[in-house]
């Protein structure tokens, strides 16, 4: 391979462990060039050797608030800054905690703007690259949180919701372009610092970020639109969406 | 975090906090949030040693498998330095395609580096090869005071091989520096074969030890003549560039496995097994993965043993002493009537650590596992210590759940090197039970 044909990869939350095992996993079938965009340069550094020392190419680090919808504009510029970017991952988010999004209307709009604002101009920004480019790859991390409201993270769960309407239009836009495509992984619980908080986390339910990173990878290539990983999930919401709302309402969930 | 952390053996169940460390926060500030002054830390990486020498009843163990990113790689020279929780199995994925490999490997790949190095493993080249530590270049050490040390030959020497084989007591390891090993392909040529008594088992090691790895699975139901009697496997890596590491499942290679040795669910008579299975009789090319690894095939396969979980005993006995003393031992577990499954024999050569507390040195090792029956199995394990110790041998630490503390103390006389190093926040219960036992400050 010669170093035109290396693809740039560009991986925006690039210190969240699925993003990480993600770009393990692609450096596992040859050299990509990747960039790493997050908040904590430190932790950017570490990635960026660990890539390195697996045959990542010109790593490149850019440290900013990527979850502020003021900043994105020009931390965009750096991400393209130096070439087009063929394959994008967005992958961070907060969960945060419901009850206090509830009552503050400062968590509750950081809670959006990190996971749906400031995402949604990261995304609009590449699909405006592939587009001129003629072709690209997206890849966004969802929820199954999105798929029915509960009230123990709605307010998550709406931010991923409107993350998947956005996948899913993009999708739409794209469909007349093969080589343009649009991916949202909505995943189940993963076992990552994010759910570090979760009494008695573990077992079957529980999938690695490197699983979840395996199942991304493979339904971007295949230019799939969207994916539950691992795929038990869907028959998990299948039977939670399909609840009455009487019996639903008699749930903890 | 709570929930029950357990070591491989399953036998110990203690009330201990668990504390997943993150790199970003032990880059921030160390260790200074989980270190207080009423409760002592250890680590624990993937839980592969079986008794309690990465437990800490009434304390903390600060887990590590999060930090487990490279940190530089020369794949020019092999020599690579990663965070300590990498493990073996997530190493080999990048490193076997570039034509390296670990120049020790335990029995399993799901052990990270900083347990390889605390318990300075061995492999089946130790004959060959030394500890694993033998091939480590350096190491960071990090101290609940906050200091951080690097740790070679040359550099902090004594500290340096107090921590290979410290048993993780000298503080936390954050990144280890190795000399891998070039291969010329993830295959070996492999062969298998029958072996009537002990001394024929001398015999064959004596005749193999050109051979890169070779090792013995013993059947311990055996008596009279045949004691000794087993599978005699030597392997050799071969050089045909077939670099494919292994795969994420383990693998199905029933032709290649000795499946007499995951058979143990059964205690079938030895000679029926050894005639029926094909792969007692192997001669060929096996992948590394099911040649070093054949249990790990099995998700948890010590779980088989029930909620008493088990116990492991190796020991490992000088050249002068071997012949008869192991053969003892195989008398002692065949009159005792408790069926080890798992029996392995292996040559030991002379140790190239620098470990002071490391287990191996040159001698013969047998390692033997058995089923928690309580109260009858401990007897028995008592008694085999003493037959060990008659021969001027020592039991691995590893393995180890409940060996006398006046054993441990004669028969690792540095151990009080160990105790002036180690870190003041830093025990376990393993270290407890034979540094503070009662009548054992002899
Ligand atoms: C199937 C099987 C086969 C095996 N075969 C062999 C064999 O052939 N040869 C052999 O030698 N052993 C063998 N073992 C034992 C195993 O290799 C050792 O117990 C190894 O140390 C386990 O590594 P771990 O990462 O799971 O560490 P743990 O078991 O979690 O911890 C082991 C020790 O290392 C310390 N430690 C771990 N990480 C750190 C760190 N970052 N800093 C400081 N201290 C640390 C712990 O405190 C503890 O004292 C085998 C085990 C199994 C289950
Ligand atoms: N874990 C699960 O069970 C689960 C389930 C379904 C979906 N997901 C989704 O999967 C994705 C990856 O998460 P993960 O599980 O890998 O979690 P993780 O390892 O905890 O990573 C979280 C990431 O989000 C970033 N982040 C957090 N708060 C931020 C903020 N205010 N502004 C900008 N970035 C912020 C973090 O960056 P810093 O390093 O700078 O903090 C980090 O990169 C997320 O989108 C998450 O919503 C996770």
């Amino acid at each position: 391979m010669t170093e035109q044909t290396i693809p740039r990869v560009a991986i925006i939350g690039a210190t969240s462990a699925v993003a990480h095992a993600y770009c393990r996993r692609l450096l596992q079938s040859g050299p990509v060039s990747l960039v790493l965009a997050g908040r904590d340069r430190p932790a950017l550094e570490r990635i960026a050797a660990d890539v390195t020392a697996r045959g990542a190419v010109d790593v490149q680090i850019v440290a900013g608030e990527i979850g502020d919808p003021a900043q994105v504009p020009q931390l965009l510029e750096q991400v393209r800054g130096q070439g087009p970017v063929s394959l994008a991952l967005i992958a961070y988010g907060v969960l945060g905690d419901q009850k206090a999004q509830q009552s503050s209307a400062q968590e509750l709009v950081r809670l959006f703007n990190v996971n749906l604002v400031s995402a949604a101009l990261w995304a609009e920004g590449f699909a405006a690259g592939f587009e001129q480019a003629g072709s690209g790859r997206l890849v966004i991390m969802g929820s199954v949180a999105g798929d029915r409201g509960r009230q123990s993270n709605y307010l998550y769960g709406a931010s991923k919701a409107a993350l998947e309407r956005i996948a899913q239009g993009m999708s739409h836009r794209f469909a007349g372009n093969p080589e343009i495509s649009v991916t949202l992984v909505k995943p189940g619980f993963i076992d990552t610092p994010m759910t570090d908080h979760i009494e008695g986390k573990g077992g079957p339910m529980w999938a690695t970020p490197d699983k979840i990173a395996t199942l991304a990878d493979k339904a971007a290539t295949a230019r799939r639109n969207s994916l539950y990983a691992p795929f038990f999930w869907r028959w998990i919401m299948l039977i939670v969406r399909s609840l009455p709302v009487p019996i639903f309402h008699k749930t903890k969930l | 975090m709570t929930g029950e952390l357990l070591s491989w053996g399953r036998a110990h169940r203690f009330q201990q906090d668990r504390y997943v460390l993150s790199p970003e926060l032990l880059a921030r500030e160390g260790l200074a949030r989980v270190v207080d002054a009423q409760r002592s830390v250890i680590p624990f990486g993937l839980g592969r040693s079986y008794g309690d020498v990465a437990l800490n009843e009434g304390g903390t163990v600060l887990q590590t498998p999060r930090l487990d990113a490279l940190i530089h790689a020369d794949w020019n020279t092999g020599i690579v330095r990663a965070e300590a929780g990498l493990s073996l199995a997530m190493l080999h994925k990048v490193s076997v395609q570039r034509g390296y490999f670990v120049a020790v490997t335990p029995g399993t790949k799901f052990v990270t580096l900083g347990g390889a190095v605390a318990n300075d493993v061995h492999g089946k080249n130790h004959h060959q090869a030394g500890s694993f530590g033998a091939h480590v270049r350096a190491l960071g050490l990090l101290r609940s005071d906050g200091t951080r040390l690097t740790c070679s030959r040359e550099q902090n020497g004594e500290m340096f091989a107090l921590t290979i084989g410290g048993l993780g007591l000298t503080g936390l390891i954050e990144w280890v520096e190795l000399q891998l090993k070039p291969i010329g392909s993830a295959f070996l040529t492999v062969e298998n074969m029958a072996c009537t008594s002990l001394d024929e088992f001398f015999t064959l090691s004596h005749d193999s030890a050109d051979w890169p790895y070779t090792v013995m699975w013993v059947d311990c139901f055996a008596k009279g003549k045949a004691v000794g009697r087993g599978i005699f496997s030597r392997g050799r890596v071969l050089d045909d560039g077939a670099l494919e590491p292994h795969g994420d499942k383990g693998l199905s290679m029933p032709m290649t496995m000795p499946a007499f040795v995951l058979n143990k669910a059964s205690i079938t008579a030895f000679n029926r097994l050894y005639r029926m299975r094909p792969g007692a009789r192997f001669a060929g090319r096996q992948h590394y993965d099911p040649f070093f690894y054949p249990l790990d095939a099995i998700d948890g396969w010590n779980k088989l043993y029930g909620p008493s979980g088990f116990y492991q005993h190796q020991c490992l006995i000088p050249p002068d002493e071997a012949r008869k003393g192991i053969r003892e031992m195989l008398e002692i577990v065949e009159q005792a009537g408790q069926g080890s499954f798992l029996a392995v024999l292996k040559v030991h050569g002379p140790e190239t650590s620098p470990g002071v507390m490391s287990f191996c040195r040159e001698g013969v090792s047998l390692a033997l596992d058995f089923a928690n029956k309580g109260e009858r199995t401990l007897r028995l394990l008592d008694q085999l210590d003493q037959c060990v110790a008659r021969h001027g041998g020592r039991i691995y630490p590893a393995k180890d759940g409940r060996m006398a503390a006046a054993f441990y103390q004669q028969s690792y006389p540095r151990w009080r090197e160990l105790e002036e190093a180690r870190d003041p926040a830093f025990s376990s219960s393993f270290w407890r039970r034979v540094t503070q036992e009662q009548g054992a400050n002899s």
